[in-house]
């Protein structure tokens, strides 16, 4: 009941809690002990129940009542219920300090496990369950044993909790005594009580062995299906998370199976309800893309059940914030995670989210998140007035994320702009200090989003100038003074104003009032000489920020060397921002909404991050078990760095372009006529995951396009998962070429055993919303970062894969007209020319006629071919390529005779993905 | 799972505490607990018994999942020796805390972020509903409300309670007619034999009675009543948004069902509406058979005995509106029109201002505040009234709660109707109006003084600057017998399994829920 007992009766070290339970030991009184000892021994059976009550309420006001344990355990012999509720519950409590002497009290449990009254039966089994004692156990199978075939349900249901309390203590006795074939009996017990218990004790086995002796086969499946009409409610909600782990083999199945599960929206629990969510989000997945086997008719019947389904799923979410908060706050958290996966669940019920004055402030901060995300065209004047009315609220915090969501709605809906901006001036206007510096900031980000269009309101902004005191909106307002120097009569004044506190300001602020100065200074030289002067002083010479100083210098190099240069870096054109600070990222979203309901949908962090190191247990020490727990943990940790590791490496693995290549030559001879089908070229694989990263499984990946889709191929090596791999669902995360599965379900069939290997195909979609923008003047990175789920053992792992740009080529408009080329090749400019050579290259490589060929298998065509003049034995090709999502290439290769090399030129508007065809024709020369 | 329950007392004072698993949770975790807690009690504190029904919590800022350092868990597998293992194993991870507030009382239980080594965790919700249904269970057992003295004197009640209603941190039986079953409820004659005797009185059933855990959780068996009869109240709550001029921002409407069966035997129940179609989305009690009702709208259910939720549904605005503010107004059968301002009154020298001198010292030129709130029955025509119905419309139980804003120190209010009662501490005062009809047009006047602090000149800017906007809104409880907003009624009830014929009343109710009117 307490730990008193621990730092008190122990007598060991631990002390941490103790302090303040030794206050209520100090202060018992000298005679009390005496006094309960003696009424316990009485003769009088209300004096003994009274007595056994006062030693309960003293263990629960935290002094230790250990001393009275044989007292207490003298009373066990009884035939009145109440009393020996009592005592078991006094034993429960102190069998873990006092084990020798629980002992004692066996002869008196084992005896109870045979009494006819199921309720005593039951309470003996209970509590030799909590009694974590080792030699506990060797009287606990017996009784154990009968009573999870007791007649009496109630004993059953107990009983079954029992194994999983054994198995906690010693794994093996269940094993060895087929408790768990037991436990899967009782599924399909009569009694609603007994299956939830059992289903609950199956899933923590699983959970605590890592071993599945939950298994969903096809019977399991209809026994739980079945069940969970009958069962308690917190049974469903154990059945539900069991089924959401579990990965039905193709549509059909999945749609059985939500056609059994829907009927739990309406539930009164909650947690059945977001429990049946959670099965039906994760298993819509699967009914989108259908399997492969499927003809493609099936796709539009699924497209319809989805579009119901989705239907379904809104009025039970809606009905969640009818709840009490605490359940609102869970849900909102979820329903956060589920519109930014399927947006258009909610889209029409915005309203549900406005805040009601009394809600809890984590519920209306909540609120506020989904109104954001839920907010259109068609509903922003609404959300408008609802957001001006919460600007008004007493709590601060509310207030202004209020207010920077007004700024949020404009920067998202680029047509509803004025109108936040409208509503941001009347805020300002109220004067309220933290409301105007919020809406400076937020202010800023609208500038920045769209340039040139709202300065008319800098004015306005400049009368508030002096109620600015936090850094940020003292910064974001800095930031606009220099942006709009020149539309602002007194820019330099007012940068002056701020410059006299230079010193003492917030780092933030100093750096922006830099940058602003010489921003000022490039517009306006001529009066703001001294001013920018005075500035780079005090960044350079006074300051110890290192930043500061830094941006100090290189400013002050570039006005001193080249100032047209310094207006070309200071003055130039910003990246616009987007409204997607506040989204997950997509892998992230879909490991998330896969978790919907546990903590990681509430903290938005993937489960990894809430692995513990587990609890060594003495216990299992002795069995020698301990240890591979620990190993298994580790891994975990591993795992989650790897995410890390691949978000951070990105681009680096650009020069290892193919660089293990498995690939075949290309079937040559591949003339055929337009019309046929010509065998499709395979895909150069790479080995892109190692087996230690993913939990023995190696991968290869390469790139391919099979009629008119592009693919993603796989090669699975299942080198030591003793798992036959026979599920995977994948996710890519936003690359440059906005590349997303049309599937997310990988099926292995047959499952790869150990040591054995299988191919699978991927099919990908392009999708503008995968498209990460490339930065002006960079080139498009070719990595792709693929998540992959391993079904079966939940594992999830992540590589990445170079894309191989000539999977996506199509025979569609690729081939120019030849007048067509020679107008592009020439409108141009040089500077957007990338060369290269290749050498060391086979040699149906030097052949034109051969490469030509084998090119158009990949869908670049041909255009022209002439001899170089002045120059023996050269001769050049010029060829076309247009991409699924309309970027043209054309190249210019060279090649000489008796060098088994060439020259590779290519010309494109797309700049930033010509090193990507560049090398896209490199790799098809050489393989 | 579970692994600890603490139940804490309204001073944070542990009054009830339980441990499921092997790890014996530190109190230590609710002394962090309640640090956080009462580091974000909000102004309107103690004000739960004026508000009635809208209770605001004693801290309402701090979310019910907190992540706390489990740096302190005795790990006691192997007793008093075990201080090193321990240390071991209770290095760095964390424990998730979920609370639950009622009565003053906070419900705690203390989870880990996983079991074992699998990625598994209690779904937070599961923990949350079942908070719920454990203080639910005490007001069962324990009356209304279930607060600290209560729990106190029912402890040993309340451990058997939480012994039946957990096992190893799971929830097990919750459901009360189960529980009754195995532990009886202490009963007005058995707490009146307590006290004469001085002695207690067993409050255990001695034996199990047949089929305790019946296929029916939710059914005690051998349930016999001498009248056999059944009430139905369809209540239908209008969640409203309204505006300092009458206009509807946001309505939203939730109705249920609310039964008390005093039924024998095992009576197997059919209820029919007259039009289902006006139900648009519903939760059910875990009586009753959904499949039956998706397949032709009929509630077939066995009913618990005693009082019960039957279900919950919503009625759904009008779709094409997108607004639905026409449906919404024509619902909103009360009007409250409130005119609240603050400013320097007194420079205006009004008659109205006298009347603030009353709170002391007010010269020329104090920040004051005014209020003045006119009610009306409003003609409400959407709202459909049963058969049954006789006599003139009459709103009943009309209160209206004025929460003021901090500033305000005290507050000199008249009515013309019902009497208002100004709560200094809460800073907020309730006027009870009663029954209101279409002829009565009951009014309140009346003046703010505003604290005097040092802030004065910063609290008086803010409040020239924002128009007083401080001000929060007002909460209006009503309620409306034998009308609908729905128009939703039963058309049948009959009862197969048994042969008598129970008595059967049906009504309906309609009512406030949360409903609020914007002051500016």
């Amino acid at each position: 009941m307490t730990n008193s007992s621990i730092s008190g009766g122990g007598g060991s070290g631990s002390g941490g809690g103790g302090g303040s339970d030794s206050r209520f030991f100090t202060t018992q009184k000298k005679g009390e002990m005496h006094e309960l000892r003696l009424e316990l021994h009485s003769t009088d059976r209300t004096t003994k129940v009274d007595a056994v009550k006062k030693v309960i309420a003293s263990m629960t006001v935290g002094k230790d009542v250990s001393g009275l344990f044989t007292d207490v355990l003298n009373c066990v012999q009884t035939g009145n219920i109440e009393l020996k509720k009592l005592v078991y519950l006094y034993l429960i409590n102190y069998a873990k300090s006092q084990p020798d002497l629980t002992l004692l009290a066996v002869n008196t449990f084992v005896k109870d496990a045979n009494d006819p009254n199921p309720l005593i039966r039951a309470l003996a089994v209970r509590t030799m369950g909590c009694i974590r004692v080792d030699r506990i156990t060797e009287y606990l199978c017996e009784p154990l044993g009968r009573a999870l075939r007791d007649e009496d349900p109630y004993v059953r249901k107990t009983a079954a909790v029992c194994v999983a309390k054994l198995y906690d203590i010693a794994p093996d006795l269940v094993e060895e005594r087929g408790f768990i074939e037991t436990l899967h009996d009782l599924i399909s017990d009569s009694n609603p009580s007994v299956v939830a218990n059992s289903v609950a004790a199956l899933s923590e086995i699983s959970e605590t062995s890592g071993r599945d002796v939950m298994k969903i086969s096809a019977s399991v499946l209809q026994k739980l299906l079945a069940a969970l009409n009958e069962c308690t409610e917190w049974g469903q909600v154990f059945i539900l998370d069991s089924l959401a782990k579990y990965t039905p083999a193709e549509a059909r199945e999945a749609e059985g199976i939500i056609e059994r599960v829907t009927p739990r929206l309406q539930h009164a629990n909650s947690a059945v309800v977001m429990s049946a969510v959670k099965v039906i989000l994760s298993y819509m997945d699967i009914m989108g893309g259908g399997t492969n086997a499927t003809p493609g008719g099936g796709g539009g019947a699924h497209a319809e059940s989805i579009r119901a389904l989705t239907r379904k799923l809104a009025p039970p979410l809606v009905t969640l914030l009818n709840s009490e908060p605490e359940i609102q706050y869970v849900a909102l958290r979820n329903i956060n995670l589920i519109v930014q996966k399927r947006p258009s669940i909610l889209e029409n019920e915005i309203k549900v989210f406005f805040c009601k004055y009394n809600d809890p402030i984590y519920v209306k901060m909540e609120k506020l998140e989904i109104i954001i995300k839920l907010v259109s065209e068609r509903n922003i004047d609404q959300v408008l007035l609802e957001l001006k009315e919460y600007a008004t609220e007493v709590d601060v915090d509310f207030v202004r994320k209020s207010v920077s969501a007004i700024g949020r709605c404009a920067v998202k809906l680029e047509r509803a702009a004025e109108r936040c901006i409208g509503v941001l001036l009347e805020l300002i206007q109220t004067k309220v200090n933290y409301v105007v510096q919020e809406s400076v900031v937020v202010i800023k980000d609208i500038f920045r989003r769209y340039p040139n269009r709202y300065e008319s309101i800098i004015a306005t902004l400049c009368d508030n100038l002096d109620t600015l005191d936090e850094p940020q909106a003292k910064a974001s307002m800095i930031w606009i003074i220099g942006e709009y120097a020149e539309r602002i009569d007194n820019a330099d004044e007012l940068l002056d104003t701020f410059l006299e506190t230079f010193e003492e300001e917030d780092p933030a602020v100093q750096l922006q009032l830099l940058t602003a100065t010489v921003k000022c200074f490039l517009k306006n030289p001529e009066e703001t000489q001294d001013m920018v002067q005075r500035v780079l002083d005090l960044a350079t010479e006074e300051s110890d920020n290192p930043d500061l100083r830094d941006r100090g210098f290189i400013y002050w190099r570039l006005l001193s060397t080249d100032p047209e240069a310094a207006k070309l870096v200071v003055l130039g054109d910003k990246p616009v921002i987007e409204d997607d600070t506040f989204r997950l990222e997509p892998n992230l979203l879909n490991v998330l909404v896969g978790q919907i309901a546990t903590l990681s949908s509430i903290y938005h962090k993937p489960p990894e991050a809430f692995v513990v190191r587990a609890k060594r247990s003495p216990m299992r020490d002795d069995l020698g078990v301990g240890d591979v727990g620990e190993e298994i943990e580790e891994v975990d940790e591993e795992e989650y760095e790897d995410e890390n590791d691949v978000n951070n490496g990105g681009g680096a693995d650009l020069l290892d372009m193919g660089g293990l290549s498995v690939n075949n030559n290309a079937k040559s001879g591949g003339m055929g006529d337009m019309f046929g089908a010509p065998s499709e070229p395979e895909a150069r694989m790479a080995k892109v995951c190692a087996p230690e990263k993913s939990g023995g499984i190696e991968l290869w990946a390469g790139f391919r396009q099979v009629g008119g889709a592009v693919q993603l191929e796989l090669d699975v090596r299942n080198i030591s998962s003793s798992v036959p791999i026979s599920n995977m669902a994948i996710q890519l995360n936003k690359n440059a070429f906005g590349l997303s599965p049309a599937n997310q379900q990988i099926v292995c069939n047959p499952p790869v055993p150990m040591g054995g290997s299988g191919k699978q195909s991927v099919e990908l979609v392009s999708n503008p919303n995968m498209m990460v923008q490339v930065q002006a003047g960079q080139p498009a990175s070719p990595q792709i970062q693929v998540a992959i789920k391993n079904m079966t053992t939940g594992l999830v792992f992540y590589f990445a894969a170079n894309f191989a740009l000539e999977a996506l080529f199509t025979s569609n408009g690729g081939a120019l007209e030849r007048g067509a080329f020679i107008e592009a090749w020439k409108s141009i400019d040089d500077k957007k020319e990338l060369y290269g050579t290749v050498s060391d290259l086979p040699a149906a490589s030097t052949d034109i006629d051969q490469v030509a060929a084998k090119f158009k298998m990949h869908r670049i065509y041909l255009i022209a071919r002439r001899p170089v003049p002045n120059a023996e034995g050269q001769e050049v090709a010029y060829f076309s390529m247009r991409t699924l999502t309309g970027m043209v290439f054309m190249a210019e290769l060279t090649f000489k005779k008796g060098v088994n090399a060439a020259k590779v030129c290519i010309k494109t508007e797309n700049i930033a993905y010509g090193v990507q065809a560049k090398l896209a024709l490199e790799n098809l020369l050489r393989f | 799972m579970i692994q600890s329950l603490f139940i804490l007392s309204p001073t944070g004072e542990i009054l009830i505490e339980r441990h499921f698993r092997s790890i014996l949770t530190s109190r230590t975790i609710c002394d962090i607990f309640w640090s956080r807690a009462s580091e974000s009690l909000n102004h309107h504190g103690g004000v739960s018994t004026v508000l009635g029904a809208n209770p605001f919590p004693l801290y309402d800022s701090v979310p019910p999942v907190m992540e706390v350092p489990d740096v302190v868990s005795d790990d006691v597998d192997g007793g008093g020796a075990s201080s090193s293992a321990g240390g071991n194993g209770g290095g760095g991870g964390s424990l998730y805390l979920f609370h639950v507030l009622r009565y003053g009382l906070t419900y705690l239980a203390a989870c880990p972020p996983c079991i074992g080594r699998g990625h598994h965790e209690i779904p937070p919700l599961l923990v949350i509903e079942f908070l719920h249904k454990i203080a639910d269970t005490f007001v069962i057992y324990f009356g209304n409300p279930a607060d600290e003295s209560a729990v106190k004197d029912n402890f040993s009640t309340a451990y058997q309670l939480l012994e039946e209603m957990v096992d190893f941190g799971w929830p097990l039986t919750t459901e009360p007619n189960a529980l009754t079953d195995l532990i009886r409820p202490p009963t007005v004659l058995a707490k009146i034999q307590q006290a004469m005797t001085g002695g207690s009185s067993s409050i255990l059933s001695e034996a199990l009675p047949k089929g305790t855990v019946s296929n029916m959780p939710w059914r005690k068996a051998g349930v016999s009543h001498p009248n056999n009869e059944i009430y139905i109240d369809i209540v239908e709550e209008i969640d409203a948004i309204i505006s300092s001029n009458g206009v509807v921002i946001s309505s939203d409407v939730s109705g249920s069902i609310q039964a008390q069966s005093n039924l024998s035997g095992v009576p197997d129940l059919l209820l029919t509406f007259n039009d289902p179609s006006l139900i648009d989305d519903c939760s059910f009690h875990p009586c009753v058979r959904y499949s039956r009702f998706e397949k032709d709208r009929i509630v077939s259910f066995v009913p618990p005995d005693g009082c019960f939720e039957l279900m919950r549904y919503r009625v759904r605005a009008n779709e094409n509106d997108p607004l639905a503010t026409n449906l919404a107004v024509g619902n909103v059968p009360i009007q409250v029109i409130p005119r609240i301002s603050y400013g320097q009154f007194g420079e205006r020298g009004g008659g109205g201002a006298g009347g603030v001198g009353g709170g002391g010292g007010s010269t020329s030129g104090d920040v004051v505040g005014r209020i003045s709130l006119s009610v009306s029955a409003r003609s409400i025509s959407s709202l459909i009234f049963s058969p049954s119905r006789k006599g003139p419309l009459a709103i009943e139980d009309v209160t209206i709660v004025i929460p003021f804003p901090k500033f305000v120190r005290t507050a000199n209010l008249n009515v013309t109707t019902g009497q208002v009662i100004y709560d200094e501490a809460g800073k907020i005062a309730k006027w009870t109006i009663g029954k209101l009809d279409e002829k009565l047009r009951p009014q309140l006047n009346g003046s703010m003084v505003l604290e005097d602090g040092d802030n004065k000149e910063t609290m008086a800017s803010s409040l020239y600057a924002s128009g007083g906007e401080e001000q929060p809104p007002l909460f209006v409880n009503w309620k409306i017998l034998l009308a609908s907003v729905s128009g939703l009624n039963v058309s049948g009830l009959s009862v197969t399994g048994e042969h008598y014929k129970p008595y059967k009343g049906v009504r309906n109710i309609t009512k406030s829920g949360t409903f609020q009117i914007r002051c500016h």
